[in-house]
């Protein structure tokens, strides 16, 4: 957009203004005033700007509280980074292509993270559901994770999406969601709580802060039994990253919580905890904190806790009471909020109409502040309230706002610049450009393989040899894998080695003779190719037999791709010890049994083998050129690729080039600074006369004045 | 990824024009010049080492010769050869080599089993209970420190710059009323504090709203505090000591630096993070003994130049122990009692406390032999001759952490 043309947009927002501020604004629950507007608005968004102000004046409290609900579907206005969509990156094997490629891959998910944040930021400043950005960061504080303890930025993602749906929709489903969601299974430990070792940390928090409370209606039995109920909600480890009920490791015995006895999972443990009597005032307690006051007050939180569960624990029902409140309302409950960082900053950029030049500064700004969004200081998440400011963070206020007041002479945004910014554009480097490769309908395509197992051991005197190797992006006759693995395994002189297949990663049902494998506690098709099988294969459809064949046949081929990887060489052991894994020449002569015996079996393949090089983009490595030389500049090359996944501008809707020219916005009538003040501010600064009578005329000093007042900080 | 964050993070500051403390010209005095000036700058000073995540006092302070230790620890229990011998059925984690030494030179205080009764395992709420010296019921939400000084504790100290100095982490024992500053990062705090407004009133304006007035009296005493540290800190812009690359060395060299500068304050605090070790715990825990160990013999070395090692007092607290029994993971889950650590010039050095059984868990866990409110009681006593506390009045006394007190 041009210059010319903003200007043209300003002033008709002006216009639009004017006209607002003609209309009758007397104050009350029939028509709201100017302090009541911007109360609402600053409340269930980020800040108030003059013209959101101006649209909401003189609508009745239920009117503007059902606009805002209205607007709750928890659609982002903009599409989330690209990554995040299903595609996954090959998390648990990339090591084998040594520590080096591995810590660039974390390089790599910090930076998908970063780019997450500005996302996220950037939805917050130019989303016309502010609320709904509010919600999410209520749920990512209630039930909180922090991305540093996976590592997993597609994890993040995907449980900041459950939240974002769920976050004005139904408790009890949220919940559930959030019980299942891997990167919480992960952060709370529950990857490790099984049948034979109960591991408790899900289930205490799932109770002490997740649902009824510390303290609440459960003792140290609950917590125990309920522990139970949650082994084996895990992790897939092969396949798809995602949601997996191991039934090996879950306990089906029966369980008593609450003193009900029953087979309880997670989604029954929710079912039973959500409908104890003692379920309801801690959740509401936490609303009323978050968007009424910091004075909960009983027996409010009595009726607004029955009314929810009369609700079904939909959470729009709350809202809409917990907004048309009295205590809402009350003028007396102004100011009793502290701004927590991200409202602080984002309301400044909404309210302001200022120009974000560069999100990764946001983020920094957030962070010394105490609240770094993906990564809350624990499972409680942020204190909250009073506890935002301190000596230091108080500080760390007056720092950001001071910088923020800056951005509004910002250059010229180019459209197109900031259409593509958030892909991956490194000057330093050159992607190796792959041909695309000639596929025929009976070439398997390989992306990358990665050996991942070489175990060589004796057991009673019998040598074993075993080896997983994982292909990743594989195409065959039309259908596409995330990643195949197979497994090899060689028993002492038995004449043929066990082949197996994972079936559990390509969608959908890429074997037609083990349809619905995908739900199956097994997910692993496997053999061994002895030729007293060959009658028993006819009932394998053609099309399995022919990728069967074909993988076999590629097989030592597909070894030979992974020479210099990682798992073959000794690795150091904790006790000191060195471990050999197999040699490779074993572990080929083994694969080469497999193939002749395989191929006997099913015949051998149609089709060529392709290898063609992932994108780095496929195995989530940006910026890599050459696994050999990524180390003469790594820094570099982490600092450019951070750069470019969180440098990207946007602005709020409506944004002013000049100070002046947001004045000329206000609404309301009287002197400039009291308007002013009426929109930024819940409770007014002191009378300061002369003083602000010299500043009226330097509409930045003016400003300056108010965004950096103490009184700035609540609302 | 420190490799990451920290280009970021000097752009930030670039951008706020704030300059990198590399790029300033080193100002130090002489350091035996100041040792001098330092020796009595702020009475006896407090180091609080928070060891955020819940330490496993039985994989630190290894019961060697217990049969039942063995048992309890089949998978990640520590051998005797494995330890650094601290008596004959004693031995310290082999990854803390300066703390053993400090143990030789008999300034390092192992107080064992310090926990309090009816234990709570869940993080918030034990730290919260460690933090405010309550225990296991109690309600107060600000730290023992600031309730201490709320009560004059520091009141001989007039002149002092702050009543202590979070470096890191949370406010924890300090949180609450008094003067206490969070510094988590010296250039941008001083760039900050020029930034704060609403302080330059003859008199400042109150608020009966109370998260205001908290707004109006924290901008006031951030200004005021931090406006003296500066103007001491200004004289020391090089670091003269090396420390780890960690965290925690990183805040503890911040630490030597302030009070090289002279900085006037009872307590400082810093934390460590990381012991939640639920599952694969040995290298983790290793790795963060030595961490704790060398960025502990750094500060001690720092200190002893500075003259002022005789008047520090380490000491160490987490949250809780670790369950006595190891889990399926590799890993230990939240428990009970752990020891704790106090070093120091002036401090009596030896073993206090009783070690609590491995023949008597309750609950499958330790019972605590200390409580935690005995050492509270003699940090305020033996440092600061503050006698008549509340944890002494509640009858939680008992145990002595200095040679002279």
């Amino acid at each position: 957009m041009t210059h010319a043309l903003r200007k043209i947009r300003r002033l008709a927002l002006a216009i639009a203004a004017v006209a607002g501020a003609a209309a009758p604004a007397a104050a009350g629950p029939e028509a709201m005033d100017v302090d009541e507007a911007r109360h609402l608005l600053s409340r269930t968004g980020f800040g108030a700007a003059p013209h959101e102000i101006s649209s909401t004046v003189g609508l009745s409290y239920a009117e503007g509280v059902d606009r805002i609900l209205a607007g709750l579907d928890g659609t982002p206005s903009k599409p989330m980074p690209a990554w995040t969509e299903a595609w996954g990156y090959p998390a648990e094997e990339i090591w084998s292509l040594g520590p080096t490629v591995a810590e660039f891959f974390e390089v790599n998910r910090a930076a998908d993270m970063e780019g997450l944040r500005a996302w996220w930021l950037s939805e917050m400043i130019t989303t016309p559901n502010p609320m709904t950005e509010r919600l999410t960061l209520f749920w990512h504080d209630h039930f909180a994770t922090s991305f540093f303890s996976s590592s997993n930025a597609q994890w993040m993602a995907n449980q900041h999406r459950t939240f974002r749906s769920h976050s004005a929709g139904n408790f009890n489903a949220l919940t559930k969601a959030v019980m299942h969601d891997p990167a919480m299974l992960d952060y709370l430990t529950n990857l490790e709580n099984t049948k034979a070792a109960p591991n408790e940390n899900l289930a205490r928090e799932f109770f002490e802060l997740f649902t009824l409370g510390q303290g609440r209606g459960y003792k140290e039995a609950d917590i125990k039994e309920a522990a139970r109920a949650l082994t084996g909600h895990t992790v897939s480890e092969r396949g798809e990253p995602g949601f997996h009920f191991n039934m090996e490791t879950h306990d089906f015995g029966r369980k008593t919580i609450f003193g009900t006895r029953g087979r309880f999972d997670a989604e029954a443990l929710v079912d039973l905890t959500l409908s104890q009597e003692e379920f309801g005032p801690y959740i509401v307690e936490k609303f009323w904190l978050e968007f009424v006051s910091d004075t909960p007050d009983p027996s409010e939180i009595a009726r607004l806790s029955a009314l929810w569960k009369d609700a079904n624990l939909d959470l729009k029902p709350l809202l809409r009471a917990l907004l048309t409140t009295d205590a809402f309302w009350d003028p007396d409950a102004r100011g009793r909020l502290v701004k927590s960082p991200t409202e602080l900053v984002v309301g400044t950029i909404r309210s302001l109409g200022l120009t974000v030049e560069d999100y990764g500064d946001l983020g920094w700004a957030l962070e010394e502040m105490g609240q770094a969004l993906f990564a809350p200081p624990n499972v409680a998440g942020w204190s909250g309230g009073t506890a935002w400011i301190n000596d230091a963070t108080a500080s760390a206020r007056a720092m950001v706002l001071s910088e923020l007041l800056q951005w509004r002479d910002a250059p010229e945004l180019s459209a197109d610049a900031a259409a593509t910014a958030p892909m991956m554009m490194l000057s330093g480097s050159r992607p190796r450009s792959v041909p695309a490769p000639d596929v025929g309908p009976h070439d398997l395509r390989v992306g990358q393989v990665f050996a991942v197992v070489a175990e060589a051991e004796r057991e009673e005197d019998e040598e074993v040899i075993a080896h997983l190797m994982t292909l990743f992006d594989v195409s065959f006759a039309g259908h596409t894998w995330r990643s195949l693995s197979i497994w090899v395994e060689l028993f002492g002189d038995d004449e043929a080695p066990y082949f197996a297949i994972f079936t559990g990663d390509c969608q959908p049902d890429c074997f037609a003779t083990w349809p619905g494998e995908n739900d199956a506690e097994d997910q692993w098709i496997g053999f061994t190719p002895h030729p007293e099988l060959r009658g028993d294969v006819e009932w394998v459809a053609t099309k399995d037999r022919e990728l069967i064949a074909a993988l076999a046949t590629h097989l030592p081929m597909l070894l030979e791709q992974t020479r210099d990887q990682y798992v073959w060489l000794p690795q150091q052991e904790e006790d000191g010890e060195t471990y050999q894994p197999a040699e490779f020449r074993d572990v080929m002569r083994m694969v080469k049994t497999a193939r002749r015996a395989t191929v006997d079996l099913v015949g051998s393949a149609k089709g060529k083998l392709v290898l063609a090089a992932s994108a780095p983009g496929r195995l989530g490595l940006n910026g890599m050129t050459d696994y050999a030389t990524i180390e003469s500049n790594f820094e570099d090359l982490a600092v450019e690729i951070e750069e470019a996944a969180r440098t990207f501008a946007a602005e709020p809707a409506v944004y002013f080039r000049t100070s002046a020219a947001w004045f000329a916005d206000l609404p309301g009538t009287g002197p400039v600074s009291r308007r002013a003040e009426g929109v930024l501010l819940a409770v007014p600064l002191p009378a300061a006369g002369a003083r602000t009578e010299r500043i009226v005329g330097d509409p930045d000093a003016l400003l300056r004045r108010i965004v950096l007042s103490p009184q700035y900080q609540v609302n | 990824m420190t490799l990451l964050l920290s280009p970021t993070r000097r752009r930030f500051l670039a951008a706020l024009g704030v300059a990198s403390a590399a790029a300033l010209p080193g100002l130090s005095l002489p350091r035996f010049a100041q040792a001098a000036q330092n020796a009595h700058a702020a009475g006896k000073l407090l180091v609080l080492v928070e060891l955020a995540g819940g330490n496993d006092g039985l994989n630190t302070v290894v019961p060697t010769r217990d049969d039942k230790y063995r048992a309890l620890r089949p998978n990640i229990g520590i051998g005797r050869d494995a330890t650094l011998t601290l008596d004959q059925d004693t031995g310290l984690h082999r990854s803390m080599r300066e703390m053993a030494d400090l143990w030789e030179d008999g300034e390092l205080r192992i107080v064992e089993g310090v926990g309090y009764p009816d234990p709570n395992r869940s993080h918030f709420r034990s730290i919260e209970i460690w933090n405010s010296g309550g225990g296991a019921n109690g309600l107060n939400p600000d730290g023992w420190i600031s309730q201490a000084a709320a009560k004059g504790a520091f009141a001989e100290f007039a002149g002092v710059d702050a009543h202590g100095l979070v470096l890191g982490g949370e406010m924890g024992p300090l949180k609450g009323p008094g003067r206490f500053s969070a510094m988590r990062d010296v250039d941008v705090y001083m760039e900050a504090l020029s930034n704060l407004d609403g302080s330059r009133h003859a008199v400042r304006p109150t608020s009966t709203v109370e998260p205001l007035e908290h707004v109006l009296s924290t901008y006031e005493s951030a200004k005021v505090t931090g406006d003296r540290i500066i103007a001491k800190l200004e004289r020391i812009r090089r670091d003269n000591w090396s420390f780890p690359d960690s965290g925690l060395g990183i805040q503890l060299q911040i630490a030597a630096r302030l009070i090289e500068a002279g900085i006037r304050v009872p307590v400082i605090k810093v934390v460590q993070d990381g012991y939640d070790t639920h599952e694969e715990q040995p290298d983790a825990h290793a790795y963060l003994l030595r961490d704790l160990s060398e960025a502990l013999g750094a500060f001690s070395g720092a200190l002893k130049d500075i003259g002022v090692w005789q008047d520090t007092t380490i000491v160490t607290f987490s949250e809780f122990g670790r369950r006595a029994y190891e889990n399926g993971s590799f890993g230990t889950d939240h428990g009970t009692a752990a020891p704790v650590f106090v070093a120091g010039g002036g401090v009596a050095g030896g073993f206090a406390g009783a070690r609590p059984s491995l023949d008597r868990l309750f609950d499958r866990d330790l019972v605590f032999t200390t409580d935690y409110r005995a050492l509270y009681d003699a940090i305020l006593s033996d440092l600061w001759g503050i006698d008549d506390n509340a944890f002494r009045r509640a009858g939680m006394t008992g145990l002595q952490i200095l040679r002279s007190a």
